[in-house]
Formats: structure tokens, sequence, C-alpha cells
């Protein structure tokens, strides 16, 4: 097989491991299906015990409150957020979130999964 | 990168995705925020990051159009678009992925594989967005699909309630459909129209085309599956149409001549109907219908006129594959 097939394999290789791991985890990053539901969410944040203001939440996350997007990407750019920054502004966020309009649920970061 | 030249589908499909991002991606623009991967944060600054994805999509789609350049446009292009979605978690895209991938594996296409990794790009799209559904109860029970049609199409949402449950399934069964159809040679060409089909029902019921995903996936399905020397059979008499003397007489010129148009050696009233929808079949108006399409829904948000383009595009496509005879010859 040529290098250049051989690349190319690879790259269907990594869509093939994105779909196989889809049950086993709760993004939908790279397995063709990230925008089949609706999240609604609302994101507080907390750093030293005050609520930080909901300017910063947004260019920290850059999150629209209505996302085509699965809860389990919301949450992973929550986290990836979080782990990227020094451990001193790290905040507490706690995110109320409905998926489909369903019931409403809460998620904390760091704390629950 | 390989240096076979390209099958003249496979340029197309280049040339036209390329095209088609330029014009309607670039608007939204490439701001990195939160990559995927950490070290792309230090490559540049935000602005520079923005300048140089947008220059080497816009170079990418200029190269294509040359022959030789091709390869590297598609490379550019398609890397731009990987980058794209790999600079900013938040703004993932299936359409734009989707388009970048596909341009990547184009750059990368060599004999005698090229055929078929393009083609297993396609099936495993749809492979995957079935399987994420069918693992989704609210696909199940149409929890999501009402959701949906109350967001895009409020006026219809009541109407098409009681239907969402077997919308929810129908939507997890067609797109299985069409993976299986596609990845079976004899069964390709209904995988074809019932992908162009799908794509071209939910545009026009949600009036959306998805950024590029609309144009992107059909003319993949087109002209990754289609064999091109069943188009230039159109001219022979098939079993669907044989019964319609509209169609005797007409003929698609020979591809390879460069003269990729229909011609109609003589033209009366009576055959506009069936002829317009034989030139609509031909490359150059399908994707200049396409452009269009794109143009109008980037410049003014026309959608309902992009809708319109689209049914005339999927009518074309439909009498383009019922009118051709010949099996195809690639495997």
């Amino acid at each position: 097989m040529k290098p250049s097939s051989f690349l190319a394999v690879c790259l269907l290789g990594a869509q093939l491991f994105g779909i196989a791991r889809m049950p086993f985890v709760e993004d939908r990053f790279f397995c063709w299906s990230p925008h089949d539901s609706r999240t609604d969410f609302r994101i507080l944040a907390y750093h030293n015990g005050s609520q930080v203001p909901e300017p910063l939440v947004q260019t920290r996350y850059r999150l629209p409150a209505i996302e085509w997007h699965n809860a389990g990407n919301v949450k992973q750019v929550i986290r990836t957020a979080e782990l990227r920054q020094p451990p001193e502004q790290r905040w507490q966020v706690r995110v109320t979130y409905r998926i489909n309009l369903g019931p409403e649920q809460v998620w904390h970061h760091p704390g629950s999964q | 990168m390989s240096g076979a030249p390209l099958p003249v589908e496979i340029r197309s499909l280049a040339i036209l995705v390329l095209a088609i991002n330029a014009i309607r991606i670039s608007g939204y623009g490439f701001e990195r925020h939160l990559p995927m991967l950490a070290f792309l944060d230090s490559l540049g600054t935000p602005a520079q990051w923005d300048f140089a994805l947008r220059s080497a999509l816009f170079a990418g789609a200029a190269m294509s159009w040359f022959p030789r350049l091709t390869r590297i446009g598609a490379f550019l292009g398609g890397g731009a678009l990987v980058l794209r979605i790999l600079g900013n978690m938040p703004m993932f895209s299936n359409g734009i992925l989707f388009s970048g991938l596909l341009l990547i594996l184009i750059s990368l296409y060599a004999p005698p594989h090229g055929w078929a990794i393009l083609r297993a790009q396609c099936v495993i799209l749809y492979a995957g967005a079935a399987l994420s559904k069918c693992l989704d109860p609210d696909w199940l029970n149409g929890r999501f699909t009402a959701v949906m049609l109350d967001y895009h199409v409020p006026a219809l949402a009541g109407t098409l309630r009681p239907l969402t449950p077997l919308a929810g399934i129908l939507t997890i069964a067609t797109e299985a459909a069409i993976a299986i159809l596609l990845a079976i040679p004899r069964l390709r060409r209904f995988g074809i129209a019932l992908s162009v089909l799908f794509h071209s029902f939910l545009l026009l019921l949600l009036k959306e085309d998805f950024g590029s995903f609309y144009y992107t996936v059909t003319l993949s399905a087109v002209l990754l599956f289609l064999s091109l020397p069943d188009v230039r059979a159109v001219a022979a008499p098939s079993p669907f149409w044989s019964s319609h003397s509209v169609f005797t007489g007409i003929r698609q010129a020979p591809l390879q001549k460069g003269a990729w148009a229909v011609e109609f050696p003589d033209f009366s009233l009576k055959d506009f109907p069936a002829r317009l929808f034989l030139a609509l079949s031909s490359l150059p108006v399908l994707g200049g219908v396409l452009g269009v399409a794109a143009m109008l829904g980037y410049l003014g948000r026309m959608k309902p006129r992009s809708a319109i383009l689209a049914v005339i595009f999927a009518a074309g496509v439909f009498v383009w594959i019922s009118s051709t005879t010949t099996t195809p010859k690639r495997g």
C-alpha cells in the first residue's frame, strides 16, 4: 500500500475508533453525530467563594445558552477549559441543563460526572 | 502525495467543495478558542491563525482549478477546515469536518485504493450518524424530532407531532439504509438517490442547509458513487424512459472532450420540461445550482430560494440516475 493510501486509511480508522467508543462515553466529537440533541443550560461559576460575572463565564467557555450539541460535548468544553487554567484560576462550576427540553439536571465541575 | 492524476469526478468534487466552503464557511470566521489540542494555542496570535486559515482555504479554492495544483489545493483547503475544527472545541461542526476530511482524502488519492477510501468516508459518515441515534432514547421515542420541529418550523410542529416517533425511527432507518446501499456496488444508485432526497427533504422542511454540509454531502454521493460512463450513456434508451419518446435524441456530450453539456439535436416546446431536467443533470449546471444556492444562503440567508434550487438539483439528479443504462464500471 502506498504511504498516501496508508495515511488515508489511518484517517478512516480514527473515525471508526471514534464511532466504536461512542457507547462508552458521553461526548459526541468525531463520530458524526455531535448535533443529535439540544441542550439548554445555565452555567454558574464560583471563584474563592464568589460568583463569577456572566461575561467572564462567556469569555472562558464561549457557549450559547441553547446548544444543538450533545450535553457531553458541553461538559467536555467546560472540563477542558478549566484544566487549561493555572490551578489558582480554576473555577467551581455548576451547570443546570435540560436535554431535549426534558427534566432539569445538574452537573458540577469538579466533583461529578 | 501521489502523482497520479485525479479522476474527473474527484477533481470536480474538490473544486466544488472548496468553492462552496470558501463562500459559506469563511463568513463564520476561523476563530481559535479552546483548541482540541492544547499546543495549537501556541501557534501565533488568534488574528494570525484566522488570517492563515482563511488564506489557505481561499488559496486552495483557487489552486484547485488548475489540474496540476488540485491536490495541493485540496490539502490546503482541507487542512484549513480540519484545523478550524481542532482549533475551536465549542464550535465543533459535522459539516466542516466532513468537508475537511474529504478534501484531505482527495489530496491523498492514489490508485488502486483511492476510490474505495473516498467512498468509505461517506459510508462511515452515515453509519456513525445512524448508530449514534440508535443509542439515544430521545430519537426512538420522538422527543428530539418534536423539539427540532418546534424550533425550526413552529407553524407545522403541532400538526406533525403525532408523527415524531415514526420520524425519528425513519431517520435512523434512512441513514442506515444509505450506508448499506452505498457500500454495495450494484445498489449504489439507490443509495445516491436516497441520500440526495433525504438531505433535500430536510433542507426543505427545516429551511436550513447546515453551512456547507448539504452541498458537500449530496455532491459526494453523486460524484463518488455514480460512474461517469453512466452519465455518458444517457443517450441510450433505458428501461425506465424507453417508452417516453420525449427523451429520444437527447444525449450528453462526451466528458473527455471537456464539453460538459447536454446536446439537443432538435428542440420543441413539448420536450422542454424533460430536457430541462436532463440539462440540470449535467455537471456544470449542478455545480452552478449548488454555487448559487450557497451564495444566496450566505449573502442574504434567503433560505426558501436555496430550497427551491435544491429541489431542482434533486430532480435533476433523479432524472440523471433513472436515465442511465450501463452498470458502474468501477468496483
